[in-house]
C-alpha cells in the first residue's frame, strides 16, 4: 500500500496530505509506504507502478463536500492514452496513475483521499476541524495498512 | 487606443500567470507583458521567526527546488554566524545542489519541454505533452524519470528525505554521507550518464533540423549573471563570486562578492505584476535586463572544469554562439544547456564521491548571532538566488528580502513574447488568434522554466485561456484549453 499526501505544509489545511503521509510514514509497518510531496511529478508514477493499493490525499474546498463527511473517497482510473488529460495539470492522480500504466504496464488500485480544508491562507498548521478529520483519516488508513500488512 | 490580446495562464509552468499582448491601431504588436497574479508574501511570513528555523521555513515555498532555498537559507545563517563552515559540509551541500539541478532540470527537458520538441510547435495541442512525448518515445520518458530520480536520490541520501530535508543549517549540515549512501550514489550513476549522453544526441538531432526556429526564439541582446569560481572563472552553482557580461562578451563585473548584491542589483516593481523586476543598476530599469539560469551560467564561466562537460560546452557555444563571438544569445538554448549542466553536474558528483573527505564526520561547526545582517547566496536551477536576512541579537527575523531566479528573468520572458508576437502579428485577422502564436509564446516562457510558486510564493495550475480585445476593450476571440 502506498499512500500519497500532497499539498503545502505553508498554507494551512493544504498541508494535510503530507501531515497524512508523514504520520503514516511513521507507523514503520510492512508493505506501507508513505510519500510527503508539495505537488504531484511525474517520476511519482515509477513509484506508483510497485505499489497494489494507492491512497492520494489531498485537501478540498469544503463547498465542494457538504456533507459533512472527514473525508471522501473516490476512485482514480487510469485513462487511454489517445484520451489523457490535455491541459496543464500534468499531474493530478489520474494523470499519476495514467503515466504508470503506460510507461510501466502497471495500474494499481488507486483512490483519491480528499480532506476538507477550512483555511488555505499562507502559515503553518492545521485548523482543528481539519486535525480532526485527520484523525478519521489515519484511522481508516490504519485499518487498511493492517489489512496490507496481514 | 490599442488592442489587447491575453493568454491567461500559461501551461506546464509552476504557479500562476497570463499573458498580455497589446497591439496598436495598426494590429502591430506594441508590447507584451508577462503577469503573475498571486501574491502570498512568504517574506512578511519569516519576519519574527527564529534564524535557525529559515533554512526549514524557506526550503518549504518550493516542491521544485527547496534545496536551492534550503542551501541560500543555510549559507545566510553561516554570514551571521560569521563561521566558515567544515570543508566536507562545504562539498556535501555542493553535492546535494548538484542532485538538485539533476532532479530539476530532468523535470523541466524531459517531461515539460520535451513534448514541445519532438512533436512540433504546430502539432495539436491536445497531444502536445507528455503523453504524446510517451507515445513516441516511451524509452525516452521512461530514461528522463530514472534520471530526475537519480537527483532527488541524492537529496534522500545526504537529507533523509527527498523534499525538504531540513538538513543545511548554520554552520554546516546535519549528517555526514556514509558509506553506503556513496556506494548507493556511485552504483546509479553511469545510467545517469547514459541517459544525459542520449537527451544531448537527440537534442542536438533536433537542432539540426531547427535552425530557423531556434535562432528566431527570444533572440535578443541582454547582459548575463552568474556565478562563477572565486580566481578560476570556473561553472559555479554554490559559492564564487558574480559575474555580469553583456551580449558580445565583455565582462561588466567580475570578481564580485555577491553578499554585496545591493551595489550592483536594483528591483523595480510594475503595478501589472506581483513578479519583481530585478535589474542591473548602473544601466537603469529596463536597459539593465539580464538573464540567470543555465543559459547564462555557461556564457559567464570560463570553462566547467570536467572533461566531457568542457567538450559539450564547446560545441554549445559553436552552434549558438555568433560568428566571432562565445555568448549564446536565444532563450531557446536553455533547454541545450540544461542537459550541458546536468552532465556538468554528474561529473562533479562522481569527482565528490572520489572524494576521501566527503565521508568525514566532521560537518558542523557551532556558532552564534555575531551579525545582525547576513545574504547567502547559491545558483538555482533556475539562476542565481538571494537570501538577505536582518535579524536582532537573539536571532530573530526581522527582516527578509529573497530576489529569485524567474523573477530576475522576467524582463527578458516579457521580451521573448514579445519577440515571438511580432514574429507572428501583423493585424489581427478576422479578430483570431494565430494557433501558431499561441503556442510559440507557451513555448517561449516555458524556456526559461519558470517557478512562480517561488518567485511570488504562489502555488496552484489552471487551465489554459487566451484572450483577444478589441482597441475599445470589447472580448474578439477566447481561447480556452481545458
Amino acid at each position: 500500500m502506498l499512500v500519497i499526501g500532497f499539498g503545502s505544509t505553508l498554507h494551512g489545511d493544504d498541508g494535510v496530505g503530507p501531515q497524512i503521509a508523514e504520520t503514516v510514514g511513521h507507523w514503520r509497518m510492512p508493505h506501507v509506504t508513505a510519500l510527503a510531496v508539495t505537488q504531484l511529478t511525474p517520476d511519482l508514477a515509477e513509484r506508483v507502478s510497485h505499489a497494489h493499493d494507492v491512497y492520494f490525499v489531498d485537501a478540498a474546498l469544503p463547498s465542494v463536500y457538504k456533507s459533512g463527511a472527514p473525508f471522501h473517497l473516490e476512485p482514480v482510473d487510469a485513462q487511454d492514452l489517445a484520451r489523457a488529460p490535455a491541459d496543464g495539470h500534468l499531474c493530478d492522480p489520474r494523470t499519476v496513475l495514467t503515466l504508470s500504466r503506460t510507461l510501466y504496464d502497471a495500474a494499481p488500485r488507486a483512490r483519491l483521499l480528499s480532506v476538507p480544508g477550512r483555511n488555505f491562507e499562507l502559515g503553518e498548521g492545521l485548523t482543528p476541524q481539519c486535525r480532526h478529520d485527520m484523525a478519521h483519516v489515519l484511522a481508516f488508513l490504519h485499518e487498511r495498512a493492517l489489512g496490507a500488512t496481514a | 487606443m490599442t488592442t489587447r490580446i491575453v493568454i491567461d495562464p500559461v501551461t506546464r509552468i509552476e504557479g500562476h500567470a497570463k499573458i498580455s499582448i497589446y497591439l496598436n491601431d495598426a494590429g502591430e504588436v506594441d508590447d507584451a507583458r508577462f503577469h503573475v497574479v498571486e501574491f502570498r508574501g512568504f517574506e512578511k511570513f519569516c519576519e519574527g521567526r527564529p534564524l535557525g528555523e529559515m533554512a526549514g521555513i524557506t526550503a518549504r515555498i518550493c516542491g521544485i527546488c527547496p534545496i536551492s532555498h534550503l542551501l541560500a537559507s543555510a549559507k545566510t545563517g553561516d554570514d551571521i554566524f560569521a563561521v566558515e563552515i567544515p570543508t566536507a559540509a562545504d562539498k556535501l551541500r555542493r553535492m546535494m545542489n548538484l542532485g538538485q539541478i539533476v532532479q530539476s532540470h530532468a523535470l523541466s527537458f524531459f517531461h515539460l519541454s520535451s513534448p514541445d520538441l519532438l512533436l512540433g510547435y504546430d502539432s495539436d495541442p491536445a497531444q502536445r505533452n507528455v503523453f504524446g512525448l510517451i507515445a513516441q518515445q516511451p524509452e525516452l520518458a521512461r530514461a528522463g524519470i530514472r534520471l530526475r530520480q537519480f537527483g532527488q536520490e541524492v537529496i534522500e541520501v545526504l537529507g533523509g528525505k527527498k523534499i525538504h530535508p531540513a538538513w543545511a543549517v548554520p554552520g554546516g549540515v546535519r549528517e555526514p554521507l556514509s558509506e553506503a549512501g556513496r556506494a548507493q550514489l556511485r552504483a546509479w550513476l553511469p545510467e545517469a550518464r547514459s541517459t544525459i549522453d542520449i537527451a544531448l544526441r537527440y537534442f542536438k538531432g533536433y537542432l539540426d533540423k531547427n535552425d530557423a526556429e531556434v535562432k528566431h526564439f527570444g533572440n535578443f541582446a541582454t547582459l548575463f549573471m552568474g556565478l562563477v569560481g572565486r580566481g578560476t572563472g570556473l561553472w559555479e552553482h554554490y559559492n564564487g563570486d558574480l559575474r555580469i557580461i553583456d551580449s558580445d562578451g565583455n565582462v561588466l563585473v567580475d570578481d564580485f562578492d555577491p553578499r554585496r548584491f545591493e551595489e550592483i542589483i536594483g528591483e523595480a516593481v510594475e503595478p501589472w505584476s506581483y513578479l519583481k523586476s530585478p535589474y542591473y543598476k548602473p544601466r537603469g530599469y529596463p536597459d539593465g535586463a539580464y538573464r540567470v539560469g543555465p543559459l547564462a551560467r555557461l556564457n559567464v564561466c570560463a570553462r566547467i572544469g570536467t572533461p566531457h562537460a568542457d567538450l559539450e560546452l564547446e560545441e554549445f557555444r559553436q552552434r549558438g554562439a555568433r560568428p566571432g563571438k562565445r555568448v549564446v544569445v536565444s532563450s531557446f538554448m536553455y533547454h541545450y544547456a540544461r542537459l550541458v549542466e546536468i552532465l556538468a553536474a554528474l561529473e562533479r558528483i562522481d569527482l565528490l564521491l572520489d572524494d576521501p573527505e566527503i565521508t568525514s564526520t566532521r560537518v558542523r561547526a557551532s556558532g552564534g548571532i555575531n551579525k545582525l545582517e547576513g545574504v547567502g547566496v547559491s545558483e538555482a536551477p533556475r539562476g542565481t538566488l538571494f537570501h538577505h536576512y536582518h535579524v536582532d541579537a537573539n536571532g530573530m527575523i526581522k527582516r527578509v528580502n529573497m530576489i529569485i531566479a524567474t523573477g530576475q528573468n522576467n524582463i527578458a520572458m516579457n521580451r521573448t513574447v514579445k519577440q515571438i508576437a511580432q514574429e507572428w502579428i501583423h493585424g489581427v485577422k478576422d479578430a483570431r488568434i494565430p494557433e501558431g502564436m499561441l503556442n510559440r509564446v507557451e513555448a517561449g516562457i516555458r524556456a526559461y522554466d519558470p517557478c512562480l510558486s517561488c518567485s511570488t510564493h504562489a502555488v496552484g495550475k489552471m487551465p489554459f485561456n487566451l484572450t483577444l480585445y478589441d482597441a475599445r476593450g470589447a472580448v474578439l476571440d477566447q481561447v480556452r484549453r481545458d
